[in-house]
């Protein structure tokens, strides 16, 4: 009995700092953000939800983002989990080849996705411009409004699924899928009561994620949506912009977090009733399912290189536009005089053109790092400890998903532009940290989702196993523990890493003026003040930007590190041979 | 091998975090102080070069300076909340509208530049805090061939200009100035806002008989192949519009005027470079450097004796239009509420 009450001063020191932070970092700015916007002479004002709702703009737009929201939820599951089973579950020839093209949604998000998929459906696009051949008659302009939103989000978004479902379905114990086999289970009941049981943790982690990303929707419905389908957030981020208009900003934002907490605990209600975890100690290596029935074999391929397509035009032509000139990329006519390498050239026209990478990826791996490590830890919180208290941990780390980045950096600079006594009277406004610190609270929430999911294939028998053998807390987690959750855990750093590479709305609040990081520099080349040369720059940068995230995605995947691993290996042994 | 990179992982995290570390230290060293009489200058037309050209120019003149660039809607954000601690010495561009709104924040020094007598002081402040650079007037470009071409806004509600006008959005300055500068033209003391039945119904009618700029689209393209003649433009960006594209536009000059923006500079508080910023803003706003700012930028300087020597499609640009009679406190005081009732009410 006393052991057990006795408590560890190490765990406790971490706990309180843990805290501390959530407190101080996390709730404190955003609780005094909604006071100050919503608390004027001792009452609440009221008066701006008349003003949100007799605006039958406002409300349309609200309506839009949740009707996007609940479609995506359905379509990006579909194409994300067809991804994956495409590549990772079906024997589709070609998969290889199949998979870095689903990738290319890890790489690039935004508004030049948008655009790239424009480029190939838009009024001026290459399918646009085939399809005229055939039907003269038909309007150029067809790819606009809640369809086109839908299909370019729907594949766009499904780099969740590749990361996180494709970790998650390597994790399957195919000694079960034998199993079934041997009792005559055709392939459908193998599929439906084996694999996907399996996967369910990660679908609802994912299917969060999605609904979040459909009632934040941005550039999508900005660029294709038309008129008649505009979503909420762009006018979220444009009244937050203005000090007037803060109130009607952040009530929006207030209306999307409601809606997201009732879909939290939704889910987390369903989440209690069970889920299925491989209890094997021994697990067998998936081997790729081949699909006896001919007409759905064919059906599959095509499937799958149709979507192959789909997933390659717009990046091609990102990459192919990012050589032309801005006539050329904005009326798609191409002439032998299109192409040019000025772009980037003038890329790294000075030294000083490197310095804004430097920037960003140190801020963006330490930012992607220390959001793991603290997202770990709240998990353990949250997941070992008896006390209810410790659920706290759990909705500290989840408040960033309630407000949008913009007015999270809001509630930042009023929170901390004078001085505090929450973090010792000093001011972060005009520092380096606050960057830094701003990054990793918007990444909390998403990691910590993530990560969570991931402690499900978490073995308890081995940890307590370990416990036995008398290893230590740190212990048990570098060697068991880490291990298991290791592959959940990279993929959150590298999404993580490249979602921040390049961001602009919490950026432009909080960066240091002497430490540039890209997203201001790139927002600063596409400025309506800027040259219409500068505009084609944007291409560049994402290109540029591509790369980077590739060469993330190469080694945080495992694949890169294991190379280099073999390569020294290698010279090592020439050495001793040469000796 | 998972520890090591495990180890790895936290080698990486040590190195960010010393880095953010001492990068905090540095700043709280120079924070209220200014260091070591380097100037940092903060702007929103610093694009296209601008920056580089001005670092290196300032260095020729002895002036050590970092610009900054910084988009419009976020600069004077920026300085309010970098309030306590200051990072910037000067600032330039914005507009009279953010220069007020940064004034009531009292966020700038009071000074008086050698060069005041050579710029129009009622372009200015009177209270003496900020001080004219470059004029930008706002506009209407047509496509040069369109036919019977309206010649003011108020032209441009009926059914012939259906759907053939760009506005831009309001988020930006020139979509937002312009808006500003239609309303006060129907002020009203007892109008809701300060602006009359008449003049909302206006509006009303301008936005919806009109098309608002969507993300990413062309709409000086527009213009020129005229499938949508007429469009929103800046000063500068009709003179750069029409040399970089190779063609002409018509310009809409109204009979009231045009709203000139006009971009300012000031000096900011809680540092201690003042000199050495008062100094700097005297070589910026002189003729001889404004000449050569206009020369290789295509800006329309304030100085008058720069404006002299201006090349003559600048002047016949600005001689085109005429300024129109604006009370910039009073737009300061309502712009962001006109702005947010135009985009809940009448923008579809």
């Amino acid at each position: 009995m006393l052991a057990k009450k006795r408590i560890s001063i190490p765990g406790l020191v971490l706990k309180i700092a843990v805290a501390w932070a959530l407190i101080a970092f996390v709730a404190y700015p955003v609780i005094s953000l909604l006071i100050q916007t919503f608390w004027h002479d001792g009452a609440i004002s009221t008066g701006v939800i008349g003003k949100v709702f007799s605006s039958a703009r406002a409300v349309q737009s609200l309506k839009n983002s949740f009707i996007l929201a609940f479609t995506l939820v359905i379509t990006v599951n579909i194409v994300g989990t067809l991804c994956v089973l495409f590549t990772e579950y079906w024997d589709i020839k070609g998969a290889k080849i199949l998979r870095l093209s689903y990738m290319t949604s890890l790489i690039y998000s935004g508004v030049v996705l948008v655009a790239g998929y424009k480029y190939v459906y838009g009024g001026t696009g290459l399918l646009t411009k085939l399809l005229l051949q055939f039907f003269p008659d038909m309007d150029p302009n067809w790819f606009v409004g809640y369809g086109a939103v839908v299909f370019v989000m729907t594949f766009s978004c499904t780099q969740n699924h590749m990361m996180f479902l494709k970790n998650a379905i390597h994790g399957l114990d195919y000694h079960t899928v034998e199993a079934a086999k041997n009792m005559g289970a055709g392939q459908a009941a193998i599929f439906f009561k084996i694999v996907i049981p399996v996967l369910k943790p990660t679908f609802f982690a994912i299917t969060i994620l999605t609904f979040l990303t459909g009632l934040g929707a941005m550039s999508a419905p900005l660029i294709v949506g038309g008129e008649d389908f505009q979503t909420i957030n762009p006018m979220i981020i444009t009244f937050s912009r203005s000090a007037y208009s803060r109130e009607v900003a952040a009530f929006l934002a207030v209306i999307l977090g409601v809606a997201t907490i009732i879909l939290l605990m939704i889910f987390s209600q369903v989440e209690k009733k069970g889920n299925y975890v491989s209890v094997s100690k021994t697990k067998a290596k998936l081997t790729k399912q081949k699909i006896n029935n001919p007409v759905l074999n064919v059906i599959a391929h095509i499937a799958a290189w149709l979507m192959f397509a789909i997933y390659m035009l717009p990046i091609i032509l990102i990459v192919i536009y990012s050589f032309c000139d801005y006539n050329t990329i904005m009326t798609g006519e191409f002439t032998p005089g299109s192409f040019t390498l000025e772009n980037y050239q003038k890329l790294f026209t000075s030294i000083g053109a490197v310095r804004p990478y430097l920037v960003s990826i140190a801020y963006s791996l330490g930012a992607a790092l220390l959001a793991a490590v603290i997202s770990i830890t709240c998990v353990r919180f949250v997941q070992k400890s008896k006390n209810k208290l410790n659920k706290l941990f759990e909705y500290g780390v989840l408040i960033p998903w309630l407000l949008p980045s913009t007015l999270i950096a809001l509630g930042m600079t009023m929170a901390y532009g004078d001085r505090n006594p929450l973090i010792f009277n000093k001011v972060l406004v005009g520092t380096t940290v606050i960057l830094l610190i701003g990054y990793v609270i918007i990444k909390l929430p998403f990691s910590y989702r993530m990560i969570r999911a991931a402690f499900f294939a978490v073995d308890d028998d081995l940890e307590d196993a370990a416990k036995c053998m008398g290893a230590g807390t740190l212990y048990t987690m570098r060697k068991i523990i880490i291990p298991v959750i290791l592959p959940a855990v990279m993929s959150v750093v590298i999404l993580n890493f490249n979602g921040l590479l390049s961001d602009y709305d919490l950026t432009a609040f909080l960066y240091h003026p002497l430490f540039q990081p890209l997203g201001i520099v790139i927002k600063a080349a596409s400025d309506e003040n800027a040259s219409i040369d500068a505009k084609c720059m944007s291409f560049v940068y994402t290109v540029v930007l591509m790369i980077l995230s590739s060469v993330a995605l190469y080694f945080g995947q495992g694949s890169g590190m294991q190379t280099i691993r073999r390569w020294k290996q290698k010279r090592l042994e020439k050495k001793v041979f040469r000796k | 091998m998972k520890t090591r990179r495990l180890g790895a992982l936290g080698l990486c995290l040590a190195v960010t975090l010393s880095m953010a570390a001492c990068g905090s230290g540095n700043s709280d060293n120079n924070s209220g102080k200014g260091g070591d009489s380097q100037l940092i200058v903060y702007t929103n037309s610093g694009s296209d070069g601008r920056d580089a050209w001005l670092e290196e120019r300032a260095s020729e003149a002895g002036f050590n300076i970092t610009v900054v660039q910084i988009a419009a809607g976020d600069l004077a954000n920026r300085i309010v909340s970098e309030k306590n601690n200051a990072q910037a010495d000067l600032v330039f561009g914005l507009n009279n509208v953010e220069y007020e709104k940064l004034k009531a924040e009292d966020t700038m020094e009071k000074w008086e530049p050698e060069w005041k007598d050579e710029v129009d002081m009622s372009l200015g402040d009177p209270d003496g805090y900020y001080y004219p650079i470059v004029i930008q007037p706002l506009v209407n470009i047509m496509n040069k061939d369109l036919k019977n071409p309206p010649k003011d806004y108020t032209d441009l509600l009926s059914d012939e200009w259906t759907d053939k006008y760009t506005i831009l959005g309001f988020g930006g300055g020139t979509g937002k100035t312009l808006l500003a500068g239609f309303l006060v033209r129907y002020t009203d003391p007892d109008g809701e806002l300060g602006i009359s039945d008449e003049g909302w119904d206006t509006i009303k009618q301008w936005i919806q008989n009109g098309h608002m700029e969507a993300d990413g689209e062309d709409y000086v393209g527009a213009v020129i192949d005229g499938s949508r003649p007429i469009c929103e433009m800046w000063g500068s960006g009709v003179l750069q519009n029409e040399a970089e594209r190779n063609t002409e536009f018509q310009i809409m000059s109204p009979e009231v005027g045009v709203p000139y923006v006009t971009e300012q500079i000031a000096i900011l508080k809680g540092r201690n470079n003042t000199e050495k910023a008062i100094e700097f803003a005297n070589w910026f706003g002189s003729s001889e450097l404004q000449t050569e700012w206009m020369n290789k930028f295509g800006t329309v300087p304030c100085n008058e004796n720069a404006f002299e020597q201006a090349s003559e499609d600048i002047k016949e640009f600005v001689g085109s239009v005429h300024q129109q009679d604006i009370d910039w406190a009073f737009v300061a005081e309502n712009l962001d509420a006109w702005v947010e009732k135009v985009e809940l009410e009448f923008v579809q």
